[in-house]
């Protein structure tokens, strides 16, 4: 019973800003008021209007794929490195690899910036990949490794016994038993590369504008509820891709 | 053809060798059991032979080619696991098919040759249950299925009855060997369980420390120990310390004990008689024959009774009868002789 109202109060704590934001985002009032007044869908209409919003979310969406491709990869086969290296400087390395988990984002965008106008990628796409897979591959790591340690790798060796080459005992048996890890830090790379704005804005190039940017410098200018319906339009096109993606791959196991 | 030899085989870990110089033959169709303590190095030789740990030295030949250098998957071994290493995530058949598939069996003959392994080991109806809807012994027979299928040329076992229950343990040793036997293959079978080895097994390889302390048929590993070492590991044995007097043994602490000839060279240095104590002879009362002495503990194992001798000399002698009235009993401080057969008192160097 405690604990069903603990539940209760957290949950509500968790979805009521957002249905705030949500609920503002159809007022007829020129700014975001709750609870709103009247009723209009004319901020929505706004956000496709002069298609900044639009071409920005593409740049983001285009962005936070590549750098998801690049983290699931990187990340898994470094997870896979990480916990078959018995040797001496298996703990030192594998702190190394997820540091940049703890290192504050803004000091990488500016270490970022100056490496990157040294070798001539400032203000490129690459040069934005590359930031957000190194901000994101840590994650897919850690979760790998998780998925890793309740891996019995007698069952790699199986495999090789039964004949299995290299290849073959990875897709088919690696693979898929690390899956929900892979799964999940793909998840979690994504949304965190969307998301991404301080290490964005040290790299992008002056025309260049993600999602975040261009909510962030919208908000500066003005008090439009046309960034609550964006919000409204993010949160729906997660609770229905992201949501059931996430539950399927984590919490139902295989078998 | 598929025997297996061992040449000076050794690995070193680091600064610890694991295994050291092992030389051994295994002949067609025989079933060898590695038998030895904790770290002894079974595991580590059993590993070299299916490819996953290299060798600092010496060669593997099966069938007379050398396939020391070969990857596991080009061996054609079948390794049973002590873990069983079933891959979670594939029901029965397709955990049997996997190696017939890396191996390119026709697709033609895949069904039918699962159909046959599930069928030697038991299993047919289980075909589409996942590993997790098994008990341990069906899972291990599914990894006994997974490798029969291939027909290997070799079996491999690290101790692949150690997760099961007592019971389930001997049935299924029996069941292996009964397999093993009836499809005639090469086997090598890792065991920390004495008992199981001397069932299951034509030949044991005793080790310790990395090296082989004796390789011989079960029945001769245990009635003639070559060493302090398998006579003291191999059931329970009298160990008693002292020299060679001309012919005749004298324990250290003075008692002349009757024992049969050394069949090695004697160089004076310390000995050891070994006997074990169901081979001992004794006999109430402070008679005529024999070595006096008094008891000093009975014990009551099961269908045996376990006596503590302490001879004149002080040197203890553990002695064992089958328990067959208790009028026979023997009573705790009563004087007794103690004798037996000149040839099962053994000396060892
Ligand atoms: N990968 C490794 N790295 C370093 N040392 C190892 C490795 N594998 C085994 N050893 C060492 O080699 C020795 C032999 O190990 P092995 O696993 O062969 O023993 P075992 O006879 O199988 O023992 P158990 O009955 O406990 O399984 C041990 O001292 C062990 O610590
Ligand atoms: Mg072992």
């Amino acid at each position: 019973m405690i604990l069903f109202l603990v539940n209760a109060i957290i949950v509500l704590f968790l979805a009521a800003p957002i249905l705030v934001v949500m609920a503002t985002a159809f007022t007829t009032t020129g700014y975001p008021v709750f609870p709103p007044e009247g009723f209009t869908l004319k901020w929505f209409a706004r956000v496709f209007e002069t298609g900044e919003f639009t071409d920005a979310a593409q740049l983001s969406a285009l962005l936070a794929i590549c750098a998801t491709a690049i983290a699931c990869t990187l990340g898994t086969l470094t997870a896979l490195g990480l916990s078959r290296w018995k040797g001496r400087g298996q703990s030192a390395l594998s702190a190394f690899v997820l540091s940049p988990i703890l290192f504050p984002t803004i000091v990488l965008g500016l270490a970022l910036l100056v490496f990157y106008s040294r070798i001539g990628l400032q203000g490129s796409f690459l040069g934005l990949v590359i930031g957000h897979s190194i901000i994101t591959t840590p994650f897919v790591v850690r979760l790998v490794m998780a998925s890793l340690s309740e891996f019995d790798p007698a069952v790699e060796e199986a495999a090789r016994n039964l004949g299995a080459g290299w290849w073959r005992t990875f897709f088919q048996v690696t693979l898929p038993l690390i899956r929900p890890g892979v799964l999940a830090g793909g998840v979690f790379a994504f949304i965190l590369s969307f998301d991404e704005l301080v290490v964005t804005l040290f790299l992008a190039a002056p025309g260049m504008s993600t999602l975040p940017m261009r909510i962030f410098t919208f908000v500066q200018y003005s008090s439009e509820p046309t960034i609550s319906a964006i919000a409204t339009m993010l949160i729906v096109v997660w609770a229905l891709i992201g949501v059931p993606l996430y539950a399927r791959f984590l919490s139902i196991r295989h078998k | 053809m598929s025997t297996l030899k061992l040449q000076s085989l050794g690995k070193v870990f680091g600064n610890t060798a694991a295994v050291e110089k092992i030389d051994l033959e295994v002949g067609e169709g025989e079933m060898v059991a590695f038998l030895g303590p904790s770290g002894c190095g079974k595991t580590t030789t059993l590993r070299m032979v299916a490819g996953f740990v290299e060798p600092s030295s010496g060669s593997i030949l099966v069938g007379g080619k050398d396939i020391t250098r070969l990857p596991p998957n080009r061996r054609n071994m079948g390794m049973v696991f002590q873990s069983y290493a079933l891959f979670p995530h594939m029901n029965v058949s397709e955990n049997v098919a996997f190696g017939l598939k890396a191996r390119h069996v026709p697709k033609g003959e895949i069904a039918g040759r699962i159909t046959a392994a599930l069928e030697l080991v038991g299993l047919s109806g289980y075909e589409a249950r996942y590993p997790k809807e098994l008990s341990g012994g069906q899972q291990q027979r599914v990894a006994l299925a997974r490798v029969l299928a291939l027909r290997p040329q070799l079996l491999l076992f690290d101790e692949p009855l150690s997760n099961l229950d007592a019971k389930l343990r001997v049935q299924m040793r029996h069941e292996i060997r009964t397999l093993q036997q009836e499809v005639g293959i090469t086997s090598l079978f890792v065991t920390h369980d004495q008992e199981e080895a001397m069932t299951i097994a034509d030949r044991i390889v005793v080790m310790n420390k990395g090296r082989i302390e004796q390789v011989g048929p079960p029945a001769e590993i245990y009635d003639n120990p070559r060493t302090r070492f398998v006579a003291d590991f191999i059931g329970a044995a009298n160990l008693v310390e002292g020299r060679l007097e001309g012919d005749v043994f004298q324990s250290a602490r003075g008692a002349r004990l009757d024992c049969a000839p050394p069949d090695f060279a004697p160089t004076g240095a310390p000995v050891v008689l070994s006997i074990r104590p169901e081979k001992i002879e004794i006999l109430p009362g402070a008679g005529e024959g024999g070595t006096p002495g008094t008891v000093m503990r009975a014990t009551k194992l099961g269908g045996l009774i376990e006596y503590v001798v302490e001879l004149a000399s002080g040197d203890t002698i553990l002695v064992q009868k089958q328990d067959r009235s208790p009028a026979d009993h023997l009573r705790v401080g009563e004087p007794v002789r103690v004798s037996w057969n000149t040839n099962d008192a053994r000396l060892l160097p």
